[in-house]
């Protein structure tokens, strides 16, 4: 099959069209209807994380509360984390990265169509056998004694053996998330090769990589880290499912294996896998900020060599993760030493946002707002990230909710408050209409209040000792108050997701008033009509700086105002 | 919210992370010159945000600001103030590990941390009478003492008093064994914190004032993650001494008459 290119014929993408209805979304290869695939699918495991991240701030909201059971406890947080991780954030990115990719680099497609649909089929697949463990019933005696309590996996999104091992997790559930993560998995790796073929291979004429937008640098750099750091969680699982099912010894200590190989196998692809999250959100930041301040980007190559330095700095990072486990002091102070190094490429990318928009002209729309609030939110958590590399530092608070404050400060109020800001700025483009401003800047607000009611204090309770996965706590530890006030503010966190939800739903059902370039972009998406064509554009693009659009829209100006009247 | 204040606020030295013997004080130092490096350049960068924020606000629709693309002097020099505030937060940071992370050479007690699911024994090695000392929930220490800890993993079948052969000792006979989950013994209070693995041997210093600290795992080990408390009591040494290597029957428990605890 020859890579796609952008010669080919507008009536071979005309096909795109041809089934419509559910039999035209399921058989689609349409890089756009495969995204919104992927952003309806990606969304509603969203809003299932949320609603076990609201029963898990219910549990803890006040001291021996017995809303859930232990073993329920355990189950929810774990399919909070490992469904907000892998079925969120890393494949909302690459539905965003599908459906504005090759538009940002005008071509008409992704390089390899078929294999982009079974790329987003592994998604819902790789879901459903993970969520099929609740299924798992328990296993009785013959004498009515429990010999193992079946239901989902239930030893964290990080899965460490032994707790993982066949002894201790006896449930099939914990084999269905194996495999379940193991088929998404496969879908990030098919997505990862796919976004490095096209990016490399159908660039429009003249998009040298010196022109190329930083959201698709983003996506190249986060899918080059996809495809170098995700054969290694799937070696991890392969290796503990293997020690499960078929009785090898890779990491059970009994037979001579390593319990502590597991957590190098699982950091060497989950750390990378941080930068996975939050690059794209990187890089959709870097497009917004420039357009609604007016200005190009500050220092264009520091901010595509930064998430190049923060990619390849984010391989010798991750025994920070294992600060203490016993590992050598000189090692340990090695990973320190590079955890800090790698906090400065971080700080360069603030200072550049910072700088774009100084002496700009900035205007407030939504997407702007949410790309304002993401960059407060993640200066938190890179700072508070800096007092877990610290060596000394980390012993106080490694394995507290300091670390859940930190984790959430970066992917929530980075990440996802980077998912907002795309939703915002492309949703004219993906549907041609506007989402309602009144409603948005509603759900910014709420948003912003109900992030740091819920993750802030969050500080408190590690410094005051409180570990993270307990299902509960003493009421003479001091946690009680601090508890209810984090419960609460997820409970702000939902309902300001509720107000976006009827948002969305009243947007779609109003009139498609928006233009092909409703907030004066600078790149090739806005250079096309809202919605585009299953064939992308009408004729071939070709561009001469990392502004196109902008230089189009000037060279009109200039020849209205040339023109004779 | 003042972090530090939160820090000091509670009573019985047993919640937060502190004032509990030297290796916290050399951890609680780090921290606080990392408080005040990240207030000081947050304060700075967050002021800039808002400052930009309000003061390139879009006025007229037609605002053609001018386009500058870069400032490579400037860009060097936020490049190198991080830089080099990240090594001297390094600095102090690597300078101050080989105190809290290593048994010191002269160590004169050592304490084998068991971690199981869901409860923590600790193991001083053998009485005067020559039996195996043990306590459980409660780890007691001589106050302003530098104690050793190996700290391992075990769980049935394996046996978490195996026999030890001559030249090894207790904890390594135990992670030979293998069996177990992770778990972490965490002193908040005492600045210490350390994984127990099945299959390794891992070891930390610690070190109390007189007085009763409170402890968790802070490593998910099952559904009783939340149960696996315990609490750190240091005595003076002679009490430690009469308490602990004098006990006659071998074990001693928080409740025991033979053990006054000091302090409390």
């Amino acid at each position: 099959m020859a890579v796609m290119d952008a010669t080919l014929p507008r009536a071979r993408f005309a096909r795109y069209d041809k089934s419509k209805g559910i039999l035209g979304w399921m058989t689609t290869v349409d890089h756009k209807k495969i995204a919104i695939m992927y952003l309806f699918t990606t969304f509603f495991f969203f809003l299932v994380g949320g609603v076990m991240a609201l029963l898990i701030r219910i549990q803890l909201a006040e001291p021996q509360n017995t809303f859930l059971t232990p073993e329920q406890y355990n189950q929810i947080f774990t399919m909070h984390g490992t469904t907000m991780i892998f079925l969120w954030i890393i494949p909302v990115w690459a539905g965003f990265g599908n459906y504005m990719v090759p538009l940002m680099i005008g071509a008409r497609d992704m390089a390899f169509p078929r294999i982009n649909a079974l790329s987003f089929w592994l998604i819902p697949l790789g879901g459903i056998v993970m969520y099929s463990g609740f299924l798992v019933p328990a296993v009785m005696g013959s004498h009515g004694q429990l010999l193992c309590p079946g239901g989902p996996g239930d030893a964290g999104w990080t899965g460490y053996v032994p707790l993982t091992g066949e002894h201790y997790s006896c449930s099939m559930g914990q084999d269905l998330w194996i495999i379940g993560l193991h088929l998404v998995g496969i879908s990030s790796m098919l997505g990862g090769i796919n976004f490095l073929a096209t990016i490399h291979n159908m660039r429009a004429k003249g998009m040298s990589w010196g022109r190329l937008p930083l959201f698709v640098w983003a996506q190249e750099i986060t899918a080059a880290l996809v495809v170098l750091a995700s054969p290694f969680l799937a070696a991890g699982l392969a290796m503990n499912l293997l020690d499960r099912q078929i009785g090898t010894n890779f990491f059970d200590p009994v037979n001579g294996g390593s319990a502590l190989l597991y957590q190098f196998v699982f950091w060497f692809y989950s750390h990378p896998a941080v930068y996975i999250m939050i690059l794209p959100a990187f890089g959709i930041i870097s497009e917004i900020i420039p357009v609604f301040s007016r200005k190009p980007i500050f220092g264009y190559k520091a901010m595509a060599a930064s998430i190049a330095a923060i990619a390849v700095l984010g391989f010798i990072v991750f025994v920070h993760h294992m600060f203490v486990t016993g590992l050598p002091l000189v090692v340990q102070t090695f990973f320190a030493f590079t955890t800090f190094i790698i906090g400065v490429p971080t700080g360069v990318k603030i200072f550049n946002w910072l700088a774009t928009m100084w002496g700009g002209s900035i205007k407030y729309d939504t997407p702007m707002l949410f790309a304002c609030g993401f960059l407060l939110m993640f200066l938190i958590g890179g700072i508070d990230g800096v007092y877990l590399g610290s060596l000394s530092v980390d012993r106080l608070v490694h394995g507290t909710y300091w670390v859940v404050a930190h984790i959430h400060y970066v992917l929530f109020g980075g990440s996802v408050m980077g998912v907002f800001a795309a939703i915002y700025y492309w949703f004219p483009k993906v549907t041609g209409r506007f989402l309602n401003e009144k409603l948005g800047k509603v759900h910014f607000w709420t948003m912003i209040i109900g992030i740091n009611l819920t993750f802030l204090p969050m500080h408190a309770l590690g410094i005051l000792g409180m570990p993270r996965r307990i299902a509960t706590y003493l009421d003479n530890r001091g946690w009680g108050d601090i508890n209810s006030l984090i419960t609460f503010g997820a409970f702000v966190i939902a309902i300001s997701v509720t107000i976006f939800l009827i948002n969305f739903v009243i947007s779609l059902r109003a009139p498609k008033t928006a233009p092909d370039d409703p907030w004066e972009g600078n790149t090739l998406e806005w250079a096309t009509s809202s919605p585009p064509p299953p064939w992308n554009f009408d004729d071939e693009q070709e561009v001469h700086s990392l502004r196109p659009v902008r230089d189009r829209r000037i060279a009109r100006k200039k020849a209205a105002a040339g023109a004779p009247a | 919210m003042n972090l530090l204040a939160a820090s000091t606020c509670c009573v019985n030295n047993s919640g937060p992370f502190g004032d509990g013997g030297t290796i916290s004080d050399r951890a609680l130092g780090v921290y606080t010159a990392v408080f005040w490096a990240s207030v000081v350049l947050g304060v700075i960068v967050v002021a800039l945000l808002f400052y930009a924020f309000i003061r390139f606000r879009r006025r007229h629709d037609d605002d053609d600001p001018p386009q500058f693309h870069g400032n490579t002097r400037l860009e060097i020099a936020w490049t190198l103030v991080p830089l080099a505030t990240f090594l001297s937060l390094f600095g102090l940071t690597a300078v101050n590990m080989p105190f809290i992370n290593d048994i010191q050479a002269n160590t004169q007690y050592t304490v084998t941390v068991i971690g199981q699911q869901f409860s923590w024994t600790f193991d001083y090695g053998t009485s005067q009478s020559g039996q195996r000392v043990r306590s459980f929930g409660t780890l007691y220490l001589p106050e302003n003492t530098n104690v050793g800890l190996n700290i391992v993993s075990t769980d049935p079948p394996c046996n978490a008093s195996p026999s030890v052969s001559s030249g090894t000792t207790l904890a390594q006979a135990i992670a030979n064994e293998g069996c177990g989950v992770n778990h972490s013994f965490y002193a908040p209070a005492l600045g210490q914190q350390m994984n127990a693995i099945p299959g390794d041997v891992n070891t930390a210093p610690i070190e109390a004032r007189q007085g009763t600290y409170y402890g968790q795992c802070t490593e998910l080990c099952g559904v009783g993650h939340a149960q696996m408390t315990f609490v750190v009591v240091a005595l003076p040494m002679n009490q430690f001494q009469s308490c602990v290597f004098g006990n006659p029957s071998g074990t001693i428990d928080a409740t025991s008459k033979a053990c006054t605890l000091g302090g409390s």
